[in-house]
């Protein structure tokens, strides 16, 4: 039974934690919002009412003009008040609301890039600019660097590292084909959202994240020997046989051995050297790997050409369908299998695309 | 039922589009009072809030079916942490640690630390709503790519986003880490792009409502009215030679106006720049009426729409905002300082060149097309600035509007991804609504 | 009883999924069959980010099971054959009158 208590949450222990941390004075009744530049309100009040508000003039035009309600006179003049955060064109900055039009009741930091007044939690986090994502794709494709040296050199998570190197691809070809690329739209972008230009020694996100799994947010009571060298893997087994202590979880581990290697006096030029070795040793081993399973697949492959398709025959083998013939992996759609897809809430659109 | 108004001034509801009403709602969404309220009553109207945010189009048993009480967090491990301790001296002593001297900064201190995790507490509640964030409408949305997550399902709807380089039209596909969508360039220049002014029946009074309006306000003004002259041109089907005289008229009533605004404007050291405007608007003028005395081969009315309407946002372009005349002024300046023998009065500067050619550059990427269903050259529509972040968990390449959807938002200290405009209150609230038990 | 080599409609509407069987003659069509010796995905399909349009069929068949079943005297139905045929278990039933030769096959990968 959940505590029935105000604010009483799933998880208490976080609730507390967070609760500690400064929350938003607007929780509290009543908070005080004011615009920055205020009007007095009889300014407001003695517009005559004959004339249709300026924002609205162009589209309202044929309509008459709306009822000046409280809540709509607040809402015009807000407008007029708020008029930087209109010119979406002119703007060569990130402009959000929270630190142009908001001021918050006594003492309390609006920071510039909460996009969001009320959640002090989101931030509008900096994206890769294009020179960015350029040098990136230069360094991998033609620096020939492995993909996990360049995520640690410039502090970009490794999935990113190679989203952008793909996409890249693909402006490019776009580019040689001559097809039209949305430059206008990506220059106004660049002024709207926060960018970031990658350099070495420069942090953007932290490349080094696990994943919380869930059975580690429980408490455990381990009773152990007080002697006892009880390390992160013996941590990990006990929370069960499954769970991976963090050093075979990290996306680059070989970052872990070049710090120890510094640590055990080796220069770190050297030390960096032999991490760029591993990083390619391993993307090499993977790259080795998906390569002999396409050969492979090809190997096994006919192809016939005919006039309107191509005909695609890849050889099986029809008997490897298990020991009671129903094998998961056997050839075919399966029978004596129920098709569940009239079933209530069955999900009946692709759960991937490949 | 009477159905509600989507952004109303009643009824604060904040929505996925960027709309000046919902800036508005934005602006005074607080949380509502609940010191006197049940709990139900409470959770029911966080829940009514959040959802009326967060996938507000999606029937309530589907994001039922989706709502999952897990919430995702990453923690940061730093190498360097990682390579000096192997997490024994975590669990020494009685197992929190050995007591280390007092630390002043930090009294709770039980020796090293993975100083890779900021000391904050990881808002969970706030990813109450992290799987909405994987279906493909609400991403476009997030990625920019659409003004709000409807006009982004219809892209989905009607067949202009490829996943994966397939087409995908499902606004329900949840991404996978790893998945790539794209979305028609021209979809998108359409949904975040001005509109397209709507046709008018009568030429719309030049004089009256010009001389009030500001500058800035002046150069759409023209753009728009040599654009509403075009489409009218268009469509009306009468003789060649009037209409080239009416562009010809127009071409010459931009320029005035161009010199009007320059002229206006008395910053001392505008002067060449005013120079090689009128020296530009004359070139294209003379080159124009030049054609157009040929007569076997005139420009077509089309083309000459095209090149007022180009023309009249070249003006709105070298009519800068204060600061960059400020920067452009001390450029010149500092230019003036350092060699003048090149100062010819009739030629222009090596800067009023480079601006120029930087001008015709960006014109030949965004052309003036009135085929296009949009508004040329395209513009970033108004109030779209206070909207316009890109979450982590995305990757954006904006120039061919693709992105990838890298992984699932995550919680960390501090700070939680799902962009989501509501206090750590309301998301607990509306979070425990769906932990149903209730 | 005649044995055959045929096509078992699964899938769902409008998006067929064929099973190559063999099974007795007289038999339900999806019924459980002898065999199943391969699939015919018959909706033509792109390779992703291939943009010269052209389409291609995905089957799977165990050539030397389709061998054995001709060699002990199965009948393929005309579909069937032509699918065989593609690949040269069978000569073609129908050839076309305006193509003499039989359409190119190419082994790939094993160059």
């Amino acid at each position: 039974m959940p505590p029935r208590i105000p604010g009483g949450g799933c998880r208490p222990q976080q609730l507390l934690t967070s609760l500690e941390a400064p929350t938003p004075s607007c929780t509290l009744p009543a908070p005080a919002l004011a615009l920055r530049p205020r009007q007095p309100p009889t300014a407001s009040s003695s517009r005559p009412l004959s004339t249709t508000p300026r924002c609205s003039s162009k589209t309202e035009s044929t309509k008459p003009p709306p009822q000046l309600t409280r809540v709509r006179r607040k809402f015009l003049d807000f407008l007029e008040h708020s008029s930087m955060l209109r010119k979406s064109k002119v703007l060569k900055e990130p402009t959000y609301l929270s630190n142009n039009v908001v001021t918050r009741s006594e003492g309390e930091v609006v920071q510039r890039d909460m996009p969001f007044p009320n959640n002090p939690y989101f931030r509008s986090q900096s994206v890769l600019s294009a020179v960015s994502r350029e040098r990136v794709w230069s360094e991998v494709m033609e620096g020939g660097m492995p993909i996990k040296a360049v995520a640690a050199k410039y502090s970009v998570d490794v999935r990113r590292v190679t989203a952008v190197v793909r996409m890249m691809e693909i402006e490019k070809r776009w580019e040689r084909e001559g097809k039209p690329l949305a430059y206008a739209y990506a220059r106004s972008m660049g002024h709207l959202v926060p960018q970031h230009n990658v350099r070495a020694e420069s942090k953007f996100e932290p490349i080094n994240d696990l994943h919380v799994h869930s059975h580690t947010m429980q408490q455990l009571f381990v009773p152990t020997s007080e002697s006892r060298h009880f390390t992160r893997a013996d941590a990990a087994r006990a929370f069960g046989e499954h769970i991976l202590p963090p050093e075979a979880r990290m996306r680059i581990p070989e970052l872990v051995d070049m710090e120890r290697k510094i640590a055990q006096g080796v220069p770190p030029p050297v030390a960096g050297a032999e991490f760029i070795a591993a990083a390619r040793e391993s993307e090499q081993e993977i790259a080795a790997r998906n390569f002999e399973r396409a050969r492979s697949k090809e190997a096994r492959t006919v192809r016939v050409q005919t006039d309107r398709f191509e005909f695609r025959f890849e050889k099986i083998d029809s008997e490897a369908v298990g020991p009671k013939g129903r094998s998961r992996t056997a050839v075919g759609w399966r029978y004596g299998v129920p098709l569940m897809d009239r079933r209530r809430a069955e999900v009946k659109i692709p759960t991937s695309m490949d | 039922m009477r159905q509600r108004r989507f952004h109303g001034l009643k009824r604060i509801r904040v929505r996925q589009t960027w709309n000046k009403y919902n800036l508005f709602n934005l602006w005074r969404l607080r949380t509502p009072p609940y010191l006197w309220r049940t709990f139900f009553q409470q959770k029911w109207t966080a829940k009514s809030l959040t959802r009326g945010y967060h996938g507000e189009h999606i029937k309530e048993h589907r994001w039922e079916r989706m709502f999952s009480r897990r919430l995702l967090s990453a923690v940061n491990m730093d190498p360097v942490y990682m390579a000096q301790h192997d997490g024994s001296e975590q669990a020494a002593g009685r197992g929190s640690g050995l007591k280390t001297r007092p630390d002043p900064d930090n009294k709770h201190a039980v020796g090293p630390r993975n100083n890779a995790n900021m000391r904050l507490a990881t808002p969970y509640m706030q990813m109450a709503y992290a799987p909405m964030e994987r279906r493909l409408d609400i991403a476009i949305f997030r990625a920019l790519f659409a003004s709000s997550a409807r006009q982004a399902r219809q892209f989905v709807l009607h067949g202009a986003v490829t996943v994966n380089g397939r087409k995908m039209t499902h606004p329900s596909y949840l991404l996978n880490p790893g998945d790539m969508f794209q979305v028609e360039i021209d979809k998108v220049m359409l949904g975040t792009g001005k509109p397209k002014p709507a046709a008018k029946t009568q030429r719309p009074p030049k004089s009256a409502p010009k001389q009030e309006a500001s500058d800035v306000d002046e150069a759409d003004a023209d753009a728009e009215a040599a654009e509403s002259e075009a489409t009218e041109a268009v469509s009306e089907p009468v003789d060649v030679e009037a209409l080239t005289k009416q562009h010809q008229a127009t071409l010459k009533e931009l320029k005035d106006r161009a010199q009007e605004a320059l002229d206006a404007q008395d910053v001392r050291l505008r002067a060449k720049q005013k120079q090689s405007l009128r020296k530009f608007v004359h070139d294209i003028k003379s080159t124009m009426s030049r054609t157009g005395k040929r007569g076997s081969d005139a420009p077509s009315t089309s083309e000459l729409t095209d090149l007022e309407a180009g023309l009249s946002s070249m003006l709105e372009d070298l009519s800068l905002t204060p600061t960059q005349r400020q920067d452009k002024a001390r450029q010149a300046q500092q230019q003036k300082e350092g060699g003048g023998a090149d100062n010819n009065e009739h030629a222009l500067t090596k800067q009023q060149l480079e601006l120029l050619h930087d001008i015709m550059d960006r014109h030949r990427e965004n052309p003036v097309d009135s085929s296009k269903p949009y508004a040329t050259p395209w513009k970033p529509r108004d109030w779209m600035a206070p909207f316009a972040f890109i979450p982590r968990y995305l990757e954006v390449n904006p120039r061919i509007c693709a992105a990838v959807y890298l992984r699932h938002p995550v919680a960390r200290p501090g700070l939680a991804e799902v962009p989501t405009p509501f206090s750590f209150n309301i998301s607990q609230l509306a979070f425990n609504w769906y932990l149903r038990r209730r | 009883m005649v044995v055959k080599i045929r096509l078992a409609r699964f899938g769902r509407t409008n998006a067929p999924f064929y099973n190559i069987v063999v099974a007795h003659a007289r038999t339900a069509r999806n019924s459980r069959p002898l065999e199943v010796i391969g699939t015919y995905d018959p909706i033509p399909r792109k390779d992703p980010y291939d943009t010269s349009g052209k389409l291609h069929k995905d089957i799977k068949l165990d050539t030397l099971r389709a061998q054995y079943w001709i060699g002990v005297g199965a009948q393929p139905t005309d579909t069937a054959w032509r699918l065989l045929s593609l690949v040269g278990i069978l000569p073609p039933k129908y050839p076309r009158a305006g193509s003499q030769q039989a359409p190119s096959t190419t082994q790939s990968g094993t160059a």
